[in-house]
């Protein structure tokens, strides 16, 4: 950073203003929250979501090979340059999400913009950088645009952001948990909204899909988890994932802010992170919850993952859970406090957070590769 | 006819024979009568002879006078022709006289033909009848020649009449310059007191220029430079050069006694000395205390060695205000003579000199030689003592024009080797790129500008050292008009004791202690959860180290023999180590804040883990976890930066909940350019809100042994977010006029953000949240009618 370009900054051609800048962004590179950290279908890539409304693609293989030149641990904050930059979110990207399979595969994007961008990962595979400038692609291929509501006297309240998206790629489906509250159900061939579901009383943070019984998952500053189903958009449950109950209506009072949901791969079980500092799991077959675990922080981001329940927070650390609250194992991540966990079958896992840090961690808790985002 | 002479001649004759016949008669005397016939014809014959003479006679006479007659003609045509003769003579004398008269001419040197047509007047040039005649147009050269030649000489006359005149006027001043040194000498001590009185040290400058002369070639540069900045563009500085000049004239003495040995510079030396005595009782005060401050540092003399001048250079403000200059500052400049280098420092102020000029300019802490040259005279080892008053800074060789001197030896010699002409050029364009540069206005400015910022910085400290918030000029800013809910609870530095050091040298263990005591609302934690989280963090490595997966078996043995030494090493450290961050009152549980002084510290512990983990595990824990946290800042930034410990207080007014918010401030040396970096902290937390108890058959598990860190309030993200705004959002809304006032600034922002945060987290935690798609609820209460305060994932306040 500061070491690699100090030739230029003394009192020969002195440039304060440029200076400055440099100095400005460095700050601001430091303070840049990476909010999503995906695999790409390839594998090879890392794609992320930060909080300056990039999205950009990091090689994998690149961040190894420059990882191990430099084994001094204080200076081996590798700062990756990335590989493919998207067209930015106006504000923050809060999330982004793989569409498909392999080569039909979709990147998907959402930000603070309202405005889920769709990049076919087939046409970056094959290098078409057609309209490539400025060192990022200038246009994404279909942008799905969250609609404004409506407030008082017609005034359309402002654009609302959109926290989370999920995917269903058998139906076609794209669901996204958006700030008004409302989720919704965009038809990806038509890149159009089919359904919206209404009835939380606060903005959306997460959302998941659970295909199997066409059902959505959200959850809500409000404090609950709604299930939905997809063909009515009717609301099968609400569970106040603080009390660990299944509750008929929202709550009156504050609760807890849901954070994070996720569900494991058999569609059994759900999992499901809140505010009041704990995660609960439920049994999606009767909706009952199972166990509630009191984290040590804020549960920020969950998965399930070969029946281990993984968890990041406002803490720099990994935690793994057996269904039963049992702590497996306490890895120490990179970021401070990490906002986006995504485990994989191989048993990698890749969490990022504060500090525009991405940290890929092995199956056995050691770090594969740990880059901050330029 | 016959001639008188032919009758007398006949008559003679027939006599001669009349007389024949009468002898001849009288001889035989015959006859008697004829004798007398004959007498008668004898006697008529002579009468006639007679007459015959007469007429002879007669006519002789008529000859002899017509001879005479004749004669007076031929006399005066001889005389005329006589005449004639000579003038013919005296013609022909003159003619060759003449033939053989010399002219001057040949040898006057002509103007050339062409020259006289060029210059004579146009009648000449015009008339062409004197081309054709060569001797009217000699005679017209020679005319022209000889006006243009009596011009000159009237010329001359001027001139000599003039030259006269000057050296007379030479020779009357060279006079009363003869008597101008005493009366000048006699002026000068008497405008010395009206001098003080003005402030016109004129005299003190020309020693000062006299002395410069004997300045090393960096520190004459340094000279030259700033004291033409100061002529040129009238600059509010002053210069000084101050030292023993006995010393400096020795040892140019003796530079050139070394170079050449010659004396060459004696001459010039015997001149300046000349001229001392007079100063020298003056100088010999001023070097006695030299000499004394020297003495302290002349213990490290072989290295330290410095020139006996010194440059010192006053800095004004810029703006003069009633004519009286206000001084920023000094900054003195000395020469290490071994180590080629010039050192920087701010004269009088002793015990801040690092804070003022360290870093000046990026990665120029002053604590590292600056040129290789100097690193390999002074040797590996060395470490530029930090308490010395002056350092060498880079802007310093920068000013000095070391980086393109460096060639040449510490003092210039007299020589005029082939290699001292490529040495003055190098020099000249090293000088011509050193004004190129603007590099004595870029230093003046930044210095300027570090002063001020100082100074407006102290007196904010001052005021905050009054636990008051200072106040802001500027307020067209959001926060501007804002009458902040909190107040500040306390300010107080921590304090390191010593100098900070280079990271590499760790083995003098640091105390870090806090000043204030009058800190109540700081509570020392008598558990230290960092530590033991730390310890815990530590787990999974070494559990990894285990595993059979782990990619370094082999390095096993190594590392356990790695790992003796760097637990007793460790050991011997953990005990300073957990004084200082016991002392340091900031901590709690959370230990997710982390501070970067003890950061330097956890050294031992990366150590650990360096050799526990496996290569992948590499970017350990704490490393991980200081750069995450804080802006990363490698040691020369840290250098002279002060840290503050500011506690704000905020006020639930409801319940009378107390709410206090700990920011570590850290102010740089290169402030304002590095705004002061805030590092945020809930402080008081409140009691873990127990949760609600589950239904029947849910299990619940809590996630560890030890004791959760309390809840708090305000969530890391919030902290996050509000440390985001005030260390980098700042810079864009501040304009950089109101640049020096950016820490009052950021401490009333970050007051404003702490009402925020607290307002809209007790709210959002007392309250019901109001439901916010107002179309579709289609209920209307109070609460619609305000707008979203917090969106996004990590729950960032909307602010306006």
């Amino acid at each position: 950073m500061a070491s690699k370009c100090q030739q230029k900054w003394d009192v020969r051609n002195w440039d304060e203003a440029a200076y400055k800048v440099r100095l400005q962004a460095d700050r601001e590179e430091s303070t840049r929250i990476v909010y999503a950290a995906r695999l790409a279908p390839s594998s090879d890539f890392v794609a992320t979501a930060s909080s300056n409304g990039s999205v950009c693609l990091y090689s994998v293989a690149s961040c190894l090979a420059s990882q191990s030149m430099d084994l001094n641990p204080k200076t081996a904050q590798l700062e990756m340059e990335p590989f493919l930059s998207f067209s930015r979110h106006d504000g923050a990207a809060y999330d982004l999400q793989f569409y498909g399979e392999d080569d039909d595969a979709i990147l998907l994007s959402c930000g603070d913009d309202g405005k889920i961008q769709g990049w076919h990962w087939k046409r970056i595979e094959q290098g078409d950088f057609s309209n490539y400038s400025d060192g990022r692609l200038q246009k994404p291929d279909f942008i799905l645009a969250n609609p404004q509501q409506k407030g008082l006297r017609g005034a359309l309240a402002p654009v609302p952001e959109i926290n989370a998206i999920a995917t269903d790629s058998q139906e076609g489906y794209v669901f996204s948990a958006t700030g008004s509250g409302h989720a919704y159900c965009w038809d990806l061939e038509r890149e159009k909204i089919i359904t919206t579901f209404e009835g939380h009383s606060d903005y959306l943070h997460c959302i998941c899909s659970r295909p199997s019984q066409k059902q959505v998952i959200t959850g809500s500053e409000d404090g609950t988890v709604r299930i939905w189903d997809c063909r009515t958009a009717e609301t099968i449950a609400i569970l106040d994932a603080h009390k660990a109950a299944k509750v008929t209506k929202s709550p009156k009072g504050k609760l807890p802010w849901v954070s994070c949901v996720a569900i494991d791969s058999s569609q059994k079980w759900l999992v499901c992170g809140t505010g009041g500092n704990c995660l609960t799991l439920w049994s999606l077959l009767s909706f009952d919850a199972v166990t509630r675990i009191c984290t040590v922080s804020t549960p920020q981001a969950v998965t399930i993952e070969n029946s281990k329940i993984m968890t990041v927070g406002a803490l720099p650390y990994l935690s793994c859970f057996t269904y039963n609250g049992d702590v497996i194992s306490r890895i120490r991540i990179a970021p401070s406090s990490a906002l986006s966990i995504s485990a994989y079958s191989s048993g990698v896992c890749i969490v990022s957070g504060y500090g525009g840090l991405v940290d890929i961690i092995s199956e056995f808790g050691s770090h594969i590769s740990t880059f901050r985002c330029k | 006819m016959k001639t008188p002479y032919d009758a007398l001649s006949a008559t003679r004759s027939t006599i001669e024979e009349i007389l024949a016949k009468i002898l001849f008669i009288k001889k035989e005397s015959r006859n008697r009568a004829e004798l007398r016939e004959l007498f008668t014809q004898a006697s008529v014959a002579f009468l006639n002879l007679r007459q015959i003479n007469r007429v002879i006679l007669q006519e002789e006479d008529h000859v002899k006078q017509e001879t005479e007659a004749a004669k007076l003609p031929v006399d005066h045509t001889t005389l005329q022709l006589n005449n004639l003769l000579y003038e013919k003579s005296h013609y022909l004398k003159a003619i060759s006289a003449c033939k053989d008269f010399k002219s001057k001419y040949p040898d006057i040197e002509l103007v050339p033909v062409e020259e006289f047509y060029k210059e004579a007047p146009d009648e000449f040039q015009k008339d062409s009848t004197l081309r054709d005649d060569p001797h009217k147009e000699m005679l017209e050269r020679l005319n022209f020649e000889l006006y243009q030649r009596k011009e000159l000489c009237k010329q001359q006359e001027l001139l000599e009449a003039r030259k006269k005149m000057l050296q007379e006027s030479i020779a009357a001043r060279r006079k009363f310059l003869s008597s101008l040194p005493s009366h000048l000498k006699t002026l000068k001590k008497a405008s010395l007191p009206v001098q003080q009185q003005l402030g016109i040290l004129h005299t003190k400058r020309m020693k000062q220029h006299h002395l410069a002369d004997l300045l090393p070639p960096p520190l004459y540069i340094l000279y030259t430079q700033l004291s033409a900045l100061k002529e040129a563009f009238n600059e509010n500085i002053e210069l000084e050069i101050i030292g023993s000049i006995k010393d400096a004239q020795a040892l140019v003495k003796q530079q050139a006694l070394k170079e050449s040995g010659l004396n060459h510079g004696g001459n010039e030396e015997n001149k300046i000395e000349e001229e001392i005595p007079e100063e020298e009782e003056e100088l010999q005060r001023r070097r006695k205390r030299v000499k004394k401050s020297h003495a302290k540092e002349s213990s490290d003399e072989g290295v330290y060695h410095s020139h006996p001048l010194t440059v010192v250079w006053h800095i004004f403000d810029e703006v003069v205000d009633g004519g009286k200059r206000t001084k920023l500052l000094s900054v003195r400049f000395e020469y290490l003579m071994r180590l080629n280098m010039v050192c920087a420092g701010v004269e009088g102020d002793r015990h801040g000199p690092l804070e003022l000029l360290t870093n000046l300019f990026p990665d120029d802490t002053g604590m590292e030689l600056p040129t290789q040259a100097a690193k390999l005279s002074a040797g590996v080892e060395f470490q530029y003592d930090v308490n010395r008053s002056c350092h060498p800074y880079k802007w310093a060789q920068h000013l000095a024009g070391v980086d393109f001197l460096s060639e040449v030896p510490p003092l210039v010699s007299e020589g005029h080797g082939p290699s001292e002409f490529s040495k003055a050029t190098s020099i000249r364009h090293g000088l011509s790129a050193y004004r190129k540069q603007h590099r004595v206005q870029t230093v003046l400015e930044k210095l300027r500008s570090r002063k001020k910022a100082h100074l407006a910085l102290r007196g904010q400290l001052d005021t905050l050292s009054n636990s008051k918030l200072p106040h802001c000029v500027y307020i067209e800013v959001p926060w501007g008009p804002y009458k902040s809910k909190c107040f500040l609870h306390s300010w107080a530095e921590v304090l390191r004791t010593g100098l900070p050091k280079p990271p590499a040298s760790l083995d003098d263990a640091p105390s870090l202690n806090m000043v204030s005591s009058s800190a109540e609302g700081l509570e020392i934690s008598p558990v230290n959860g960092l530590e033991s989280l730390r310890e815990d963090g530590e787990l999974p490595s070494a559990a990894m180290m285990l595993t059979p997966a782990s990619k370094v078996p082999k390095f096993s043995s190594l590392m356990q023999k790695k790992l003796y030494s760097v637990k007793e090493r460790s050991h011997a450290k953990r005990v300073p180590f957990t004084q200082a961050k016991e002392a340091f009152t900031m901590l709690n549980n959370d230990a997710s804040v982390d501070f970067k002084d003890l950061g330097a510290l956890d050294d031992d512990d990366d150590m650990i883990l360096e050799f526990a983990g496996s290569p992948m595990d590499n970017t350990n824990a704490d490393d991980i976890e200081e750069s995450t946290n804080f802006e990363k800042v490698s040691a020369w930034e840290e250098c002279g930066s002060r840290t503050f410990n500011a506690v704000f207080r905020g006020e639930d007014s409801e319940t009378g909940k107390i709410i206090d918010l700990e920011a570590q401030v850290k102010i740089f040396s290169e402030h304002p350019v590095r705004p002061p970096y805030f590092e945020l902290r809930q402080l008081t937390d409140e009691v873990t809100p127990s949760l609600p108890s589950p239904p029947r058959g849910v299990l619940t598990v809590t996630e560890k042994a030890y004791d959760m860190p309390p809840s708090s309030l305000l969530a890391f993200s919030d902290l996050r977010a509000m440390e985001k705004e005030v260390n980098s959002g700042i810079i864009q809304l501040l304009p950089t006029s109101h640049e020096n006032e950016i820490l009052a600034q950021q401490l009333s922002m970050l007051a404003m953000l702490f009402d925020a945060y607290v307002d809209s987290r007790l709210r959002s935690c007392d309250q019901h949240h109001p439901p916010l798609s107002v179309g579709a609820t289609g209920t209307t209460n109070v609460h619609e009618l305000t707008a979203r305060s917090i969106r996004g994932r990590d729950r960032q306040m909307q602010l306006c």
